[in-house]
């Protein structure tokens, strides 16, 4: 009976420490999958000298930790790439609404390298968030495609194409209420024009 | 006496390879030449086999079905509707077809969709006809899924038959679709259009020019009732599309117009008929039963996050937010003949939502049930 126990015991042992081997070979050879999945678009319009913040999910399959470096933005054909300003990730705070300058008033940020993120909802909470912002110096359309996120596991380097595409819309304060509303056209007008384009790119 | 058995056996499982590669030399040595000729195989047909009771080989044929899409309403589908195999190969318990790329395939393809039809056969018995939609880019020549699986998985059919596909030279093979009537402009759920419960948002639902439906097929034998049979798609080239806009606290379905056509079945398909998808119309329009609202009761509280819809720079700027619909929700499409179709609409392209945000100070929030928010097949608009 005590034998037989033992056997159970150290037959579950045996198991166990082959599966924590397995699991642990997994890790060392895979790299989190981040889908591009399907493009999406945020729009915003602002005057010159003010930023545009946006924020992106950090989302992967095949999980684990991963320290970020640095994103770069992704360029949009035939539109101007504005520049960024500013990128961290957020720790805690509510974003908040049309945010236009940096650091983002109620929220906690965090430096973005260095910074090692399990990239994943986890436990009923929603992904690691970045938060970025843009700039430029002209008026009228700006976009990108998405960004590219660089990161780390073990020292080596790897890059994840994340495709929140942004469309930004500079234009001059005290227009007249006509001027406005034709400025208010051409900037939706480009903006379904940037997202067109964000699809055919994707689809090719 | 073990060992004895497991030579028996052994001898027995090589006596059925041998038949077994006997069988598909000889199909290959009596293919039509065109198929005999074709080029690598592009696209693999697989699946499961039921049990046929009668003796003799297996022939799984597939057909190429040029009547899958886009015919414009009141046009009769010339006949026959199922043209000549376009690869045939036997088979035991389950198949692997290989269907090469050839030009009668790509010419088969309306608007680069082209569904495949697998039909299972031995001498005296033969499968249901089951159908499987596969998009082929005709641009490019070629198909765009290198592999697709159809369940052939019962027998609807019995008694004596034609003779096997196999034996018979591929010009002669009688057996298809003819349609027999339309029933058009019938009300097709093709999406949800959910907008925030505030005045200053908009939500526009587009249905564009390339909006494609993969709807089921409803098949009957000998006027028996109708049941799901794989499933066809349907672009949308009748219209230039069309778009469903609407201000805040709407949350329901989207109707599209779809046409309907019924087929009676000849030849190896005599007995049966059909009901499928010809083509939509591609006017959204609003559906009259409201879409279940999202449910985890805000998007700050949905696990996958969220995205935000910024307010408006003023009363011409507003924030926007805009995605593509690459997964759709499976819905109960239409009714006809008490057959309920089910599809879902926007797999492959142009289906997508735009928000427009005019509030200067409220942002509202579009979740979903995936991560990034974009990829889920409903998308929730919600104020917090």
């Amino acid at each position: 009976m005590l034998a037989s126990r033992v056997r159970v015991t150290l037959l579950t042992v045996l198991l166990a420490s082959s599966a924590v081997a397995c699991s642990g070979n997994r890790a060392a050879t895979e790299q989190p999958v981040f889908a591009p999945g399907a493009p999406s678009m945020s729009g915003l319009s602002a005057h010159p000298g003010a930023l545009g913040v946006f924020s992106a999910y950090l989302a992967a399959g095949r999980a684990r930790p991963i320290t970020l470096e640095r994103i770069v933005l992704l360029p949009l054909p035939g539109f101007r790439l504005p520049q960024l300003a500013h990128a961290a990730l957020l720790e805690g705070g509510t974003y908040p609404a049309r945010t236009l300058v940096w650091p983002p008033p109620g929220v906690r940020l965090r430096p973005l390298t260095g910074s090692v993120v399990w990239p994943a909802a986890r436990a009923g909470k929603p992904p690691p968030e970045l938060a970025y912002a843009l700039t430029a110096d002209g008026l009228g359309a700006y976009a990108t495609a998405g960004i590219q996120l660089d990161y780390k596991i073990g020292g080596k380097a790897f890059t994840a194409v994340i495709r929140d595409a942004v469309f930004l819309w500079y234009f001059l304060r005290h227009l007249s209420p006509e001027a406005d509303k034709a400025d208010g056209t051409k900037y939706l007008a480009a903006n379904a024009r940037a997202y067109r384009t964000l699809r055919s790119d994707l689809t090719g | 006496m073990k060992i004895a058995r497991t030579r028996q056996l052994t001898q027995k499982s090589l006596a059925g390879i041998i038949v077994a590669l006997a069988l598909i030399a000889a199909s290959l040595s009596t293919a039509p030449a065109a198929l005999a000729a074709a080029a690598t195989p592009d696209l693999v047909v697989t699946g499961a086999l039921p049990t046929f009771s009668s003796a003799g080989p297996v022939i799984v044929t597939v057909y190429a079905d040029p009547s899958s899409v886009s015919v414009p309403m009141g046009t009769r589908i010339p006949s026959p509707v199922v043209g000549g195999p376009v690869a045939e190969q036997a088979a035991s318990t389950t198949y692997v077809v290989d269907v090469p790329q050839t030009p009668e395939l790509l010419a088969a393809a309306t608007n680069g969709v082209v569904n495949l039809m697998v039909v299972a056969s031995t001498a005296t018995q033969m499968s249901n006809a089951f159908t499987s939609a596969v998009t082929v880019n005709a641009a490019l020549g070629t198909l765009s899924k290198p592999q697709r699986r159809v369940a052939v998985s019962r027998l609807i059919a019995a008694g004596p038959m034609l003779k096997p596909v196999m034996d018979t030279d591929a010009d002669a093979v009688s057996c298809g679709w003819i349609e027999i009537s339309t029933s058009n402009n019938i009300t097709a759920r093709v999406g949800q259009l959910h907008v925030a419960n505030t005045s200053t948002m908009i939500g526009t639902y587009q249905y564009t020019v390339q909006a494609d439906s993969t709807v089921s097929i409803g098949e009957n034998f000998n006027n028996g009732p109708f049941s799901t049979n794989g499933s066809d798609s349907v672009t949308n080239s009748l219209g230039g599309g069309g778009t469903d806009p609407h201000e805040g606290g709407w949350a329901k379905y989207v109707d599209v117009g779809f046409n309907y056509g019924t087929y009676n079945g000849y030849g190896c398909m005599a007995g049966h008929q059909k009901l499928q998808a010809d083509s939509s119309n591609a006017d959204p329009y609003d559906g009259t039963v409201s879409a279940p609202g999202n449910p985890w009761g805000t998007c700050h509280a949905d696990p996958n996050g969220y995205a935000h819809v910024d307010p408006a720079a003023d009363a011409s700027h507003p924030g926007t937010w805009n995605a593509d619909r690459s997964t759709a929700k499976s819905e109960d499409m239409s009714i006809l003949l008490a057959y309920q179709f089910t599809g879902s609409t926007g797999f492959t392209s142009d289906i997508n939502i735009l928000w427009e945000n005019f509030s200067l100070s409220k942002t509202t929030y579009v979740c979903g049930d995936q991560v990034p928010v974009q990829n889920s097949t409903v998308l929730y608009n919600d104020l917090s």
